[in-house]
C-alpha cells in the first residue's frame, strides 16, 4: 500500500502539468478517497475469493459448453424465462445510476448476464428466479460483465454458498436456514421472540413472522434490506466466508435492533 | 398496551409479476406512487387502520410475489386471507389470461367462500389497453367476483375496492365472534360487539374457528 502512494507521488512530480488541473479540480476528502479507493478494491477481492472458495477457476479456460455470448443468443431462442427478466431489469437498483437508463448499458449487461444464466445452468434447474437479479446487480457494480456471470455461477454451485438451493423450484434451502434461524432464536434470544418466534413490532402489536423477514434476508443476502455501504461488507464477509454468515447476521440485526 | 383496533381484517393480493401488486398496495396505505418499484420476493405486508361505522378496522395487506416459483412460499398465506384480490394488468392480456389460474389456486387453498375481487390494473394506459373494461365484468361475473379498473398511478379507484370488502366483512366477522364466546347478536348492542371481538384469544379463537370451519 505505501509503496503504491509513494509511486503515484513520484510520477505526479514528474509530469508538471497535471499539477495545474490537481489545483483547479478540490481533491477529494480523505474520506471520500479512502471509500473510493475501497470500492475498487472490492472487484479484486471478490474475484479472488470467489476463486478460492470454488473447486474450477473462476472462468474456465475452456468453458463447459459455450461462451457467454453464446448462450445470450440461445438465451433469446430458448429461454423460458426471459419475459421474467425483462421485466426485472428494470425494477432492479432503478436508483443506482449505473440501472438508472431504461435499457442502458448497465441494464442490458444485466440482462444479458441473466438470460445467458438462465440457459446455462439447466442441470440443477435455477434458470431464473425473481431475487437473482439483485444478486447480479451487485456483482455488475464491480465486476465485468463476462466475470459476473462466471461469478455468478460460482455462487450459485459451489460448496461454500451453494445458492442454487435458495433459487430453485420449492426453494429447499430456505426452510432449513429459516429452522436454523429459530433454533438460534430459541437459544440466544428466547424472550424477544417466545415461544412462536414472532417478532414484535415496534408501534403497535402487530407481529411478525419468520417466513416473511427470512426469504428477503437469506435469498439476496440482504440487499435492499440493509443501507447499501453495510450490504457491500455484508456482501465482502458472504463471498468470504459463504452461506453460515447469513444466519450469523441475521441474529446480529435482531440483537442490535432489539430494544428499539 | 391497548389495542389500536377492534377487527383484524387480512387481506390477499395476488396476480401474475409486474401488474402492480405492490403499487397498489403503497398507494392504498401510503398514498404514494413510484412508477419503479423493486420485485417483491416471497410475501411481504403492510397495514392501514380505518374506520368503518365507528368501528376501528386494522387491515393487513399480504403482497405476495408474482413469479409462479414463488406459489411454493405465497400459497401458505391463501388460507389466512379473509379477502383476496386478483389483479391483472389492463395493457397485458397474458395476465388477463392467467387470472383463470390464479382463481383456481385460491379455489384450493383460500378457504371456502372468501371474497374475491377482480382488479384490471394500470386503468390510465388507456393507448396501451390490451383487455377492455367489458371483458374483465365477463370474468368477475362468471367467477361471481366485484370487479374494478384502478390505477395506482393516477389513484383511480383505490379505495374502493377495499372499503367494498368491509361493511359485509365486519358483521359477519362480529357474529362469528359472538357466537365464539356465547352471545347472540340480538341482545348486545356494538359496542359490546366490540369489546368481544377485542379481546386477544377471542381473535385467536375467531381464527381458528374460521380454519376449523372449512
Amino acid at each position: 500500500m505505501g509503496s503504491t502512494l509513494t509511486h503515484v507521488s513520484s510520477e505526479g512530480s514528474l509530469v508538471p502539468s497535471f499539477l495545474d488541473v490537481d489545483k483547479e479540480l478540490p481533491s477529494p476528502s480523505p474520506n471520500k478517497a479512502k471509500k473510493h479507493c475501497q470500492e475498487t478494491r472490492h472487484t479484486d477481492k471478490w474475484i479472488k475469493m470467489l476463486k478460492q472458495s470454488g473447486t474450477v477457476s473462476l472462468m474456465p479456460a475452456h468453458p463447459p459448453g459455450v461462451s457467454p455470448q453464446e448462450m445470450k443468443e440461445e438465451a433469446l431462442v430458448s429461454s423460458w424465462d426471459i419475459t421474467q427478466i425483462d421485466l426485472d431489469v428494470n425494477r432492479t437498483f432503478h436508483s443506482h445510476t449505473m440501472f438508472w437508463d431504461c435499457y442502458g448499458a448497465g441494464q442490458r449487461a444485466l440482462f444479458t448476464v441473466l438470460s445467458a444464466y438462465s440457459v446455462y445452468d439447466t442441470l440443477s434447474e435455477v434458470g431464473y428466479c425473481q431475487g437473482m437479479s439483485k444478486i447480479a446487480a451487485i456483482l455488475l457494480m464491480f465486476l465485468p460483465e463476462e466475470d459476473v456471470f462466471w461469478a455468478l455461477a460460482q455462487l450459485m454451485t459451489d460448496d461454500r454458498h451453494a445458492m442454487h438451493g435458495f433459487f430453485i423450484p420449492g426453494f429447499p434451502k430456505q426452510p432449513r436456514f429459516q429452522a436454523h434461524h429459530k433454533h438460534i432464536l430459541d437459544r440466544a434470544l428466547p424472550k424477544l421472540v417466545g415461544p412462536e418466534h414472532l417478532l414484535p413490532f415496534r408501534q403497535d402489536e402487530e407481529q411478525m413472522c419468520t417466513g416473511i423477514y427470512t426469504p428477503k434476508w437469506f435469498l439476496q443476502c440482504f440487499i435492499d434490506r440493509t443501507p447499501f455501504s453495510l450490504t457491500l461488507k455484508l456482501w465482502d464477509a458472504y463471498i468470504l466466508d459463504g452461506e453460515c454468515m447469513l444466519t450469523a447476521m441475521a441474529y446480529t440485526i435482531l440483537k442490535v435492533h432489539r430494544s428499539k | 398496551m391497548a389495542k389500536q383496533y377492534d377487527v383484524l381484517f387480512r387481506l390477499l393480493l395476488i396476480g401474475d409479476s409486474g401488474v402492480g401488486k405492490t403499487c397498489l398496495l403503497c398507494r392504498f396505505t401510503d398514498n404514494e406512487f413510484h412508477s419503479s418499484h423493486i420485485s417483491t420476493i416471497g410475501v411481504d405486508f403492510k397495514m392501514k387502520t380505518i374506520e368503518v361505522d365507528g368501528i376501528k378496522v386494522r387491515i393487513q395487506i399480504w403482497d405476495t410475489a408474482g413469479q409462479e416459483r414463488y406459489q411454493t412460499i405465497t400459497k401458505q398465506y391463501y388460507r389466512r386471507a379473509q379477502g383476496i384480490f386478483l389483479v391483472y394488468d389492463i395493457s397485458s392480456e397474458r395476465s388477463y389470461q392467467h387470472i383463470m389460474k390464479w382463481v383456481s389456486d385460491v379455489d384450493e387453498y383460500a378457504p371456502e367462500g372468501v371474497q374475491k375481487i377482480l382488479i384490471g390494473n394500470k386503468a390510465d394506459e388507456e393507448q396501451k389497453r390490451q383487455v377492455g373494461r367489458e371483458q374483465g365484468q365477463q370474468l368477475a361475473k362468471e367467477y361471481g367476483m366485484d370487479f374494478y379498473e384502478t390505477s395506482a398511478c393516477t389513484n383511480l379507484n383505490i379505495k374502493e375496492p377495499i372499503s367494498f370488502t368491509q361493511p359485509r366483512k365486519v358483521r359477519t366477522c362480529m357474529t362469528e365472534g359472538l357466537k365464539l364466546v356465547g352471545g347472540s347478536s340480538e341482545d348486545s348492542n356494538q359496542e359490546d360487539v366490540t369489546l368481544t371481538v377485542d379481546t386477544g384469544p377471542t381473535q385467536h379463537r375467531l381464527h381458528f374457528a374460521m380454519l376449523l370451519g372449512n
